[in-house]
């Protein structure tokens, strides 16, 4: 058995990257790739798999539940992010408040402070707006519909400035 | 050498011949060998163990979960209500594995 998985994985590495793009393998090694990728949190990957496997007549209730799957791993990443994000808004919040009494020397100033504080939360910010662009073209797919495969550049929008 | 030459007759008596020795070995035994060959091929493409892969994948979401020690068990499962509303499907399987973990830990 363990000769026989060795040489499954040899021949899904040879054959499979070069026949995957056309979409004439069966679903069911799209959905591996798919939760290979999910795995790593490679959305990207797992969103072009799926694409790819879109079009599939038969598997189409597995092919549902690892949309879910990807699905439910999104929102569970923006609900991290948006934790981190409303405690680094009260981080300012509180830095701003008390922005009338004297720092003392030997603590961090804090316009410094405030200014890493704030290219945190752009950077959360901008995760966020990923997973949801990833979690609306998630929910937009539906299996039996055939859909361009594209890994759209402006998927990602600019990082807002501090 | 010899020069070999194709036949097209020839091929089609072997493939109606190979298709009645399917045909006849499945009768018979009961097995179905051009379905299980195609197993066999379809395997190197990770068809098989899928639904092994995807129960591993649900358990591998709820480990994933950003759940703190003092979360109770209600809120856990609050959150993945809300998080899986419009996800029947894969709140069925959550459910399901809590309902196993939960009972085999009674047990």
């Amino acid at each position: 058995m363990i000769g026989l998985g060795i040489l499954f994985r040899i021949i899904r590495r040879v054959l499979g990257k070069p026949l995957e793009k056309s979409g004439t393998l069966p679903t069911r090694y799209y959905l591996h790739q798919v939760l290979r990728s999910l795995d790593q949190d490679e959305f990207g990957e797992a969103i072009r798999h799926l694409r790819l496997s879109e079009g599939a007549l038969v598997d189409r209730s597995r092919w549902e539940l690892v949309r879910q799957h990807v699905l439910f791993r999104c929102r569970v990443l923006i609900q991290k992010h948006e934790k981190r994000i409303r405690s680094m808004e009260n981080r300012i919040r509180k830095l701003n408040t008390g922005k009338r009494l004297p720092w003392r020397w030997w603590r961090e100033k804090p316009t410094d402070r405030l200014l890493q504080y704030q290219k945190i939360l752009g950077l959360e910010r901008h995760a966020r707006s990923i997973l949801e662009n990833y979690e609306k073209e998630l929910k937009q797919m539906r299996p039996g519909e055939i859909h361009p495969v594209s890994v759209s550049p402006e998927r990602s929008p600019v990082i807002p400035q501090p | 050498m010899e020069d070999r030459k194709l036949s097209i007759p020839g091929a089609l008596v072997g493939a109606l011949v190979g298709l009645g020795a399917e045909i006849a070995i499945s009768e018979l035994t009961g097995f179905d060998i051009v379905g299980g060959l195609l197993e066999i091929i379809g395997a190197g493409f990770g068809l098989i163990r899928i639904d092994k892969r995807i129960y591993e994948s649900t358990v591998k979401l709820l480990r994933k979960m950003d759940v703190q020690p003092d979360d109770d068990y209600q809120q856990v499962l609050r959150r993945i209500d809300e998080l899986t509303l419009d996800l029947p499907e894969l709140r069925e399987s959550f459910f399901r594995l809590m309902e196993a973990g939960l009972r085999a830990k009674s047990a």
